[in-house]
C-alpha cells in the first residue's frame, strides 16, 4: 500500500462536497474554528483543541453518526471491531482471570502497543486506519464498501492479505505457494465473504469470534454446497468430510501461510514470521456448531509466558498455557490444486499427506525450544503425536 | 389569454426555485446546514498546492501493520 502524501492526506474534492456528507458544514462534525486566514501560522487555531476541533469524528459514533446510522451503531458499540475484547478476553484466559483493565501499566502499555487495531466507522468508510497513518482514503467521500487494500488488508496485512494476494509466491520457505487466493484472482472484496453484518456485530458483545456465532464465520460451504454431490468420484471428499477422520476444507486446499513468534510488544520468543504449514488437531471440536472436524490449520501466534514484561503491570501471565499458541488459521490463499492436492507425479492424493509430506502434521518437536515447557503444555490439546 | 399572462410568472417561480440552495433531507432534519461552506475549511483542504505548503510529513511513511 503507498502512503498517501501530506497533502493528499487531507485533501478534500469537489465530489465530496456535492455528496450527501459534504452538504454538512465541516464543523458540524470536525469543530474547529472555520475562520481562519489560509496561512501555516493559522493552522493550529483553526484546529486547535479550544476550537474544539475533532479529528475522527465518527470515534464517537453515538454522537456524529447515529442520527442517520443509529441501525449500525446501536450494534456497533459492542462489536469486536469497536471493543477489542476479543483480545482483553483472550488475555484473561491466560492470565488466570485477571482483567487487563484492572492494571494501570497494562493499561497504559495496550494503549500505547494495541489499541490502535480498533477500529471506528470512519477508518473503514472514509480514512485509511490509524494504525497506518490514516489519510482520507477518497478525498473525504464516503464509501459502503471499504477498500481491500486500504482498509481491510491495511490492518490485517501481515498474514491475510499477503496471503491473499500471493505476496510469498517466490520468496524462501514458500515454495508451495503458486497461486493468490483462487477468490482474489476472481476479483473478490473481502466483502464478499465477510458481510456487514460480521463487521458491525449483531448487539450482543461477544468474546471469541472463533466459536461465538456462525453467522459471522464464513464457512466454505456458504457458497461450495455441491461440493460432495458435484463431486462424487473425488473418496477424499467423502473421507475427510463425511468419514471417520474428517478435516477442515483449507487444510487440503491452503497453501503455505505464515507463523509469527514475536510480538510488536517486544518481548518474547524472538523471530518475527516465519513460513509454515500445519495440520493439528482440532481443539475446539464441537465447542460450536459449526467446529465439528477433527483436525485443523493451526499457526504460531506471538505470544509467550513474558509477552508483556516490558509493560512493567503486576500481572502475569500465569494461567498461559490455558489456550494454545498453535491457533486456528485460516489461510487466505485457497487454490483447488495445492502441494497436497496434486497428485501429478504421485500414486494417490494420500501419499501426499501420509507419505512425501508428513511433516505438516504438528508434532512435539515443532515448538519452540525457549519456551518449551510452556509450549508443551499449552499445545498438549493440538499435537498430532 | 390567461395562459399567456401566467408564463411570465411561472418563467420567474422556475428560475426562483433553481437557484435555492440544495438541501438534503439529513441537513434539514439536523438544522445544522445553515454554517457556510465558504470556510477557511474548504478553502483550504480543497487547494492541493496550499495544503502542500502548510501540511507536514508525518515520521511513518505508512504501510500494512496489524494481526490478521
Amino acid at each position: 500500500m503507498a502512503p498517501l502524501g501530506p497533502a493528499e492526506r487531507v485533501l478534500v474534492s469537489e465530489n465530496f462536497l456535492n455528496s450527501v456528507h459534504g452538504q454538512l458544514a465541516c464543523i458540524s462534525c470536525h469543530g474547529g474554528n472555520p475562520n481562519t486566514p489560509l496561512t501555516k501560522e493559522a493552522k493550529k487555531d483553526a484546529h486547535a483543541a479550544e476550537a474544539d476541533f475533532v479529528a475522527l469524528p465518527s470515534e464517537q459514533f453515538e454522537v456524529y453518526c447515529s442520527a442517520c446510522h443509529s441501525d449500525i451503531t446501536s450494534k456497533f458499540k459492542t462489536s469486536l471491531h469497536y471493543t477489542q475484547n476479543g483480545y482483553f478476553e483472550r488475555f484473561k484466559v491466560r492470565a488466570g482471570g485477571q482483567e487487563l483493565s484492572t492494571d494501570s501499566n497494562m493499561k497504559a502499555g495496550f494503549g500505547k502497543d494495541c489499541a490502535k487495531c480498533h477500529a471506528g466507522c470512519g477508518q473503514c468508510h472514509v480514512i485509511r486506519p490509524v494504525s497506518v497513518n490514516s489519510g482520507l482514503e477518497r478525498a473525504h467521500q464516503f464509501y459502503r464498501t471499504p477498500s481491500l487494500v486500504n482498509n481491510c488488508t491495511a490492518c490485517h496485512g501481515s498474514r491475510v492479505g499477503e496471503e491473499f494476494r500471493g505476496s510469498h509466491k517466490g520468496q524462501t520457505g514458500y515454495e508451495h505457494v503458486k497461486e493468490a487466493d483462487v477468490h482474489y484472482n476472481k476479483g473478490m472484496n473481502c466483502s464478499a465473504c465477510h458481510a456487514a453484518d460480521e463487521m458491525h456485530g449483531d448487539g450482543n458483545a461477544y468474546t471469541y469470534r472463533l466459536v461465538e456465532n456462525p453467522d459471522f464465520v464464513p464457512q466454505c460451504t456458504d457458497c461450495h454446497a455441491d461440493v460432495l454431490d458435484a463431486n462424487t468420484e473425488n473418496n477424499y471428499h467423502k473421507t475427510h468430510v463425511q468419514g471417520s477422520t474428517t478435516l477442515q476444507c483449507q487444510v487440503c486446499h491452503s497453501q503455505t501461510y505464515k507463523s509469527c513468534n514475536g510480538c510488536h510488544v517486544g518481548k518474547g520468543i524472538t523471530g518475527s514470521s516465519y513460513p509454515t504449514f500445519k495440520i493439528g488437531k482440532n481443539y475446539l471440536k464441537n465447542t460450536s456448531s459449526f467446529r465439528t472436524t477433527d483436525y485443523a490449520l493451526v499457526r504460531h501466534i506471538p505470544i509467550a509466558p513474558d509477552t508483556y514484561d516490558n509493560w512493567g503491570g503486576s500481572i502475569s501471565l500465569s494461567t498461559f498455557k490455558a489456550a494454545p499458541t498453535w491457533k486456528y488459521a485460516t489461510p487466505h490463499n485457497i487454490q483447488r490444486w495445492t502441494f497436497l492436492t496434486d497428485t501429478t507425479g504421485t500414486a494417490w492424493c494420500g501419499a501426499n499427506c501420509h507419505g512425501q509430506f508428513d511433516e505438516v502434521l504438528l508434532k512435539k518437536t515443532d515448538v519452540d525450544s525457549t519456551y518449551l515447557n510452556a509450549e508443551l503444555e499449552a499445545n498438549e490439546p493440538v499435537f498430532t503425536d | 389569454m390567461k395562459k399567456l399572462v401566467l408564463i411570465p410568472f411561472l418563467a420567474i417561480f422556475m428560475v426562483l426555485f433553481s437557484c435555492q440552495e440544495k438541501k438534503t433531507d439529513i441537513a434539514q432534519k439536523e438544522g445544522i446546514y445553515e454554517a457556510t461552506q465558504q470556510s477557511s475549511c474548504v478553502a483550504c483542504h480543497t487547494n492541493k498546492g496550499l495544503l502542500e505548503q502548510v501540511a507536514e510529513p508525518l515520521e511513518n511513511g505508512g504501510g500494512e501493520a496489524g494481526e490478521g
